[in-house]
């Protein structure tokens, strides 16, 4: 099994080092095209799917790197489904770089992702999928081939995307995400299922892009590795933020609304309140995961 | 304008998909190789019975071998709409471009199994007779294929975003069989005498007509195909108004539930259709 060649890939964009050298900074040396970008406004954004209202009137802005923190089922995928342009949105907007996402076309080197629907245009082995997008999106198959070895899951490339395990599956298409070289870059779940070993790796790629990054996760125990990122917070089909990483770090959930919150949350028909500068309710940066904020709806103390 | 990689790996996948390779070769091979080699032994070799025989074994088979190539369409685009609409909006190219390779990608996909189809009838008539038999028009025979062609891939498109706009990805193997079920209805004037001239007017059904009409160099009588000529039948002649016209209607009436759908319509999820 052989990764692409470049005669393959058709440009020559293999390296000479070897990955363990390779630095991040060589990894994006082809990101210096990256200029300063105007934020992805969203603006009461609406969206149906199967009779189900998903997204109930979210508002964001994200303008520097930012996480979405949610619980499973909470609409972040679909959210950034919506901000792809792969879903239909009911009403409200997404602009992008001043542009809405309804009428963006032709428009390469803007948005990467790691969803696998976006890579999921023809049935075909990931090898020919890496080829077709070279074409479609300007995909760096140098890049792409340097991540892939970094990962060491060569043997995916004869595969397609539902013959590999799914932490496979979240590396390939991170290593797509990153080799598409967008201004913005959307990644959903990056670190679910990837084993520890790589998942310092997957950290270490997202931290040090200069992409604006869009980031979802329902797992808690890593966000203090991005303290000076922005955070919302999503709560069945709503945003709420945004937030300081750092803020959220040092902040406590008590129960109920809190004059000093940072941020009220409604909770399965409950408030929660984000307090900072408390000593009392459940830190949050003890939660291993979002799933748990429903637990604090009966541990934690009722705000006053 | 220079066309894409993705038209190559779009005419590979529909070319190469389990579901053509199984119906559209392996299937209608068999039942060539049976048709010519076995059921039609006794009828003289050189004879315009054999012509006919022939040219109904060839039109029942193409329908279905480009009907079997239409379930493949269905599931790349079932599979695939996701990709594409993220494709269209980051990606080099637009929709229209993306969907006019698409055009193109199938129709060559259904020239090559129309003329996979054609050179396999050919060849099992020679093994069987020892006489070659040549289509007396090929010109009107392709103008078939790309009738029929169009009309499935069409189909095929209309019939993804039906059931991903109805929500039946549950059911979405069982509806692409609906087209190849569609082409098995040409068994019927192989079979049955007494037919109406409507019959002709059902999608596909019309194509077929054409294409035996393209093989044997005559109108293909309404029903009884198989055996009218040996039989001294004196059946009517099939309407080729009726079959041209009804295959462009039908190609025009799915062109259009695609045209309604296309931007109404959420891809499904992948995970829901590889389940």
């Amino acid at each position: 099994m052989t990764i692409l060649t470049d005669d393959e890939c058709g440009r020559s964009g293999s390296s000479e080092e070897g990955l363990t050298g390779l630095s991040n900074s060589k990894i994006f040396k082809d990101f210096e095209h990256v200029i300063q970008s105007m934020p992805i406004e969203i603006n009461n954004l609406h969206v149906r799917l199967k009779n189900e209202h998903i997204l109930k009137g979210v508002n964001m802005r994200i303008e520097r790197k930012t996480l979405l923190l949610g619980p499973n089922g909470s609409g972040k995928t679909t959210l950034i489904k919506a901000v792809l342009g792969i879903i239909n949105i009911d009403d409200g907007d997404i602009i992008i770089d001043g542009r809405s996402i309804k009428v963006i076309k032709k428009w390469i080197h803007v948005m990467s992702t790691n969803l696998i629907d976006a890579y999921s245009i023809l049935p075909e082995d990931i090898k020919s999928i890496v080829k077709l997008y070279e074409d479609l999106l300007d995909l760096d198959v140098g890049t792409f081939n340097e991540l892939v070895e970094m990962f060491n899951i060569r043997d995916v490339l004869s595969k397609t995307f539902y013959e590999i395990s799914t932490g496979q599956k979240k590396l390939t298409a991170l290593s797509l995400a990153l080799a598409a070289r967008g201004r913005y870059m959307v990644l959903d779940e990056p670190f679910e299922d990837v084993d520890p070993g790589r998942k310092k790796k997957v950290l270490d790629l997202i931290l040090s892009t200069d992409s604006i990054v869009m980031l979802s996760t329902h797992e808690l125990w890593m966000i203090k590795l991005f303290r000076d990122w922005d955070c919302y917070i999503m709560f069945s089909g709503r945003a709420y933020g945004p937030i300081r990483v750092s803020d959220l770090l040092e902040a406590r959930l008590v129960r109920g609304h809190h004059d000093d919150a940072l941020l009220t949350i409604d909770v399965a028909g409950e408030k929660i309140s984000i307090v900072k500068g408390t000593d009392k309710g459940v830190p949050l940066s003890e939660l291993s995961s979002m799933e748990k904020m429903f637990e604090v709806l009966y541990e934690a103390p009722v705000a006053r | 304008m220079t066309l894409s990689r993705y038209l190559v790996y779009k005419i590979k996948s529909a070319a190469l998909n389990r579901h053509a390779l199984f119906w559209g070769i392996l299937f209608c091979g068999f039942w060539v190789v049976l048709d010519l080699l076995v059921f039609g032994s006794n009828i003289p070799p050189i004879s315009q019975a054999w012509i006919y025989y022939v040219g109904a074994v060839y039109a029942t088979m193409l329908t279905i071998s480009l009907a079997s190539l239409g379930i493949s369409f269905y599931f790349i685009f079932l599979y695939g709409l996701a990709g594409l609409r993220y494709v269209s909006k980051f990606g080099k190219y637009d929709v229209k471009r993306l969907l006019l390779e698409d055009v193109i990608a199938s129709i060559v996909s259904t020239l090559f199994y129309g003329t996979l189809m054609l050179i396999m009838c050919i060849i099992v008539a020679y093994v069987s007779k020892g006489v070659l038999i040549f289509p007396a028009n090929l010109g009107v025979l392709y103008l078939s294929i790309v009738l029929l062609g169009l009309q499935v891939y069409l189909l095929g498109l209309a019939l993804s975003l039906l059931v991903a706009k109805l929500n039946l990805a549950r059911h979405a193997r069982f509806i692409s069989f609906l087209i190849l079920m569609l082409a098995f209805l040409l068994f019927i004037p192989g079979n049955v005498e007494k037919l109406p001239q409507y019959f002709y007017a059902l999608p596909l059904m019309g194509a077929g007509a054409i294409a035996y009409w393209g093989f044997t160099g005559q109108v293909p009588p309404v029903g009884a195909w198989w055996y009218f000529y040996r039989s001294g039948l004196t059946i009517p002649k099939v309407d080729l108004w009726i079959c041209t016209w009804s295959s462009i209607m039908w190609i025009v009436l799915f062109y259009l539930i695609c045209l309604a759908l296309i931007n109404r319509t959420n891809p499904v999820p992948v995970e829901e259709i590889v389940r």
